[in-house]
């Protein structure tokens, strides 16, 4: 074999070698948008989960016996002593800053909730993402799940899923 | 022809060889890819449109909308959307709702799961059909891959109840576990998806909560 036909060789085979390194990377690179895929699942179920926990609680400690004023919220949202899980929550503001793990197919998820209270106003949609420091009838809770970070950084990973609800005060 | 033109030759029958081993090898895990990513796609979206309609029928479970004027079918007493769950089991659950067109009367509700057996003219062994059954008429069902579909009952200080149960009013809130398959895979290697709904409580049955 002559240096052309060797340098042939070589170049062939250099193609042959990144064409196969581009069919793992793109195998692997694949692999892992399914398995977040997957993930993100669970996830929102989770997410979901806890939306359903909080939203069959009452609106406020102290609408647990009927209505009360305003400035009798509960400010800031928190939860009272011994309550620790949802389970022993009795009202929406106990989720605010409620942490869990849940461990699901060998994957931990991490999720958070924030309670804050909201002032809907019809003509600018961007104050349903705005918490207020004053006490409204409204309640706004975000959950966010993560199944890569460790708690102290839910919220902030890019992965994280994000869910919302509004809680609102009605007494007829 | 010399020793070492047939040294040659050999050799590149080796060299050769290999590489052809080596793209066939490529393209059977290619080939075993894109059935396994198009198998995890369907399974995808088969969970998630199940997961959506049990969680939209769920949800209105003990709904009406004519709330005050609707008789319970089986005492003939006033209807309490509490005890609107009168069957579950760890699989299957009975329940009054008020269905599509929302008129006013109640409508029953079932959800159950068949056996294996039934889809035994599919690859896999496992999967099975999730029914739906509307006012006792013929099940509708499709076979999405359903391979679980598991619930757990939880009363009203969250302690879990265990299945059959037909005390009605008993149920506050339920955990719902499905797990979907490819019913066909590539080299038998089935995608899987799994949805868990830890708590979901239907506004009319929890809400009986505060009203004991």
């Amino acid at each position: 074999m002559n240096s052309g036909q060797s340098l042939f060789a070589i170049g062939a085979l250099l193609l042959l070698s990144l064409t196969i390194l581009r069919v793992n990377n793109n195998i692997l690179l694949t692999d892992s948008m399914m398995i977040d895929s997957k993930f993100g699942l669970i996830a929102n179920s989770i997410a979901t989960s806890l939306i359903e926990s909080a939203t069959e609680k009452y609106f406020d400690a102290n609408t647990k016996e009927g209505p009360c004023l305003q400035s009798a919220l509960t400010y800031p949202p928190n939860k009272e002593s011994g309550e620790t899980k949802p389970f022993n929550f009795d009202d929406f503001d106990d989720f605010n800053n409620y942490t869990q793990t849940d461990t699901v197919s060998s994957v931990i998820f991490y999720s958070k909730c924030i309670v804050s209270y909201i002032n809907p106003d019809p003509e600018n949609v961007g104050s349903l993402n705005n918490s207020v420091s004053t006490r409204t009838w409204n309640k706004k809770l975000n959950v966010y799940v993560t199944w890569r970070q460790n708690q102290q950084t839910i919220g902030f990973s890019a992965d994280t899923v994000k869910q919302s609800t509004i809680y609102s005060y009605w007494f007829f | 022809m010399g020793f070492t033109t047939l040294l040659d030759i050999a050799g590149s029958m080796i060299i050769g060889g290999t590489l052809m081993m080596i793209v066939m090898r490529l393209s059977d895990a290619s080939t075993e890819k894109t059935y396994n990513y198009s198998g995890e796609l369907i399974v995808q979206q088969n969970l998630l449109t199940l997961a959506e309609m049990i969680e939209f029928d769920f949800r209105k479970i003990g709904f009406c909308n004519t709330w005050n004027a609707v008789v319970d079918p089986r005492t003939n007493q006033p209807f309490v959307s509490s005890q609107a769950i009168y069957y579950a089991d760890g699989s299957s659950m009975s329940f009054y709702t008020d269905l599509y067109p929302y008129n006013g009367s109640l409508d029953s509700l079932r959800y159950y799961l068949g056996p294996t057996s039934e889809c035994s003219s599919t690859p896999n062994p496992r999967d099975r059909i999730l029914y739906r059954v509307e006012n006792g008429n013929a099940a509708v069902a499709s076979n999405l891959g359903v391979t679980d579909f598991r619930m757990v009952f939880y009363d009203v200080n969250d302690d879990t109840i265990p299945p059959p149960v037909v005390t009605r009013g008993l149920i506050k809130s339920i955990e719902i576990n499905i797990t979907v398959e490819n019913v066909a895979a590539y080299d038998e290697k089935y995608s899987n998806a799994f949805w868990k709904q830890i708590r979901l409580a239907s506004r009319n049955v929890s809400r009986s909560k505060t009203d004991n």
